[in-house]
């Protein structure tokens, strides 16, 4: 399947969110969150992880939140 | 009247009792402020992603409410006061969060009248067991 969609050595990213008809993404969920984050504790772009835009910035407040609660770190120590 | 979410993180340091007189503390600006507590989530110790204060553990207490906006610049200043509190942090719900916090308090409750003692509990536990073996068996009978 994936095959058939590759086109130049790229292939259809999906928003793992809308897949999941996601409406709220939770700052509470941190294990969920890190899924979007580099091991240095960096949010992934949008351009890596194919999320929508809308998704995209509902993630980035949500972990942003997670942050500052101390449920993600800011940076790997 | 708006329904908020508030978690803080408790010094885990100052003693079990002193935790929970903490919450009870919070709890109080609340209701005296002309709010009601909906639900209150005791996630426990916790490890925190960074040290905060020198502190690798906090203690997390997840509060949902309803409160009228006065009662939250109280709450805030006692937040502020608190000593023991590390962090807190505190949201206004939205339409569908408010619904699934209801449905979910619901459900609690209903399980707690369900499953009252712990005997109870294990017989269904068993009853649920023995139905999942008689399904196999049926299922070779068949072959």
């Amino acid at each position: 399947m994936l095959n058939k969609r590759r086109k130049r050595f790229r292939r259809k990213k999906v928003c793992a969110f809308c897949v999941d008809n996601v409406k709220y993404i939770d700052y509470k969920d941190a294990k969920a969150l890190r899924n979007f984050m580099t091991e240095r504790g960096k949010i992934i772009p949008r351009r890596i992880s194919g999320n929508c835009a809308r998704h995209q910035r509902q993630l980035t407040v949500a972990i942003k939140r997670a942050r500052n609660v101390a449920l993600l770190p800011f940076t790997a120590e | 009247m708006n329904t908020y979410e508030t978690l803080f993180i408790i010094n885990p340091e100052i003693g079990d009792g002193e935790i929970t007189k903490t919450i009870d503390i919070i709890q109080d600006v609340i209701t005296s402020g002309g709010g009601t507590i909906l639900k209150v989530d005791k996630w426990g110790k916790r490890q925190l992603a960074y040290e905060i204060q020198k502190k690798r553990e906090g203690y997390y207490v997840l509060l949902h409410f309803k409160a009228p906006t006065d009662a939250l610049v109280e709450l805030n200043r006692r937040f502020k006061l608190t000593d023991a509190i590390l962090r807190n942090f505190v949201l206004q719900l939205g339409k569908e969060q408010i619904a699934e916090l209801l449905q979910s308090i619901e459900t609690e409750t209903e399980n707690d009248m369900e499953s009252p003692t712990p005997e109870e509990a294990n017989a269904q536990a068993v009853d649920t067991e023995e139905s999942k073996e008689q399904k196999p068996d049926t299922n070779t009978e068949d072959e």
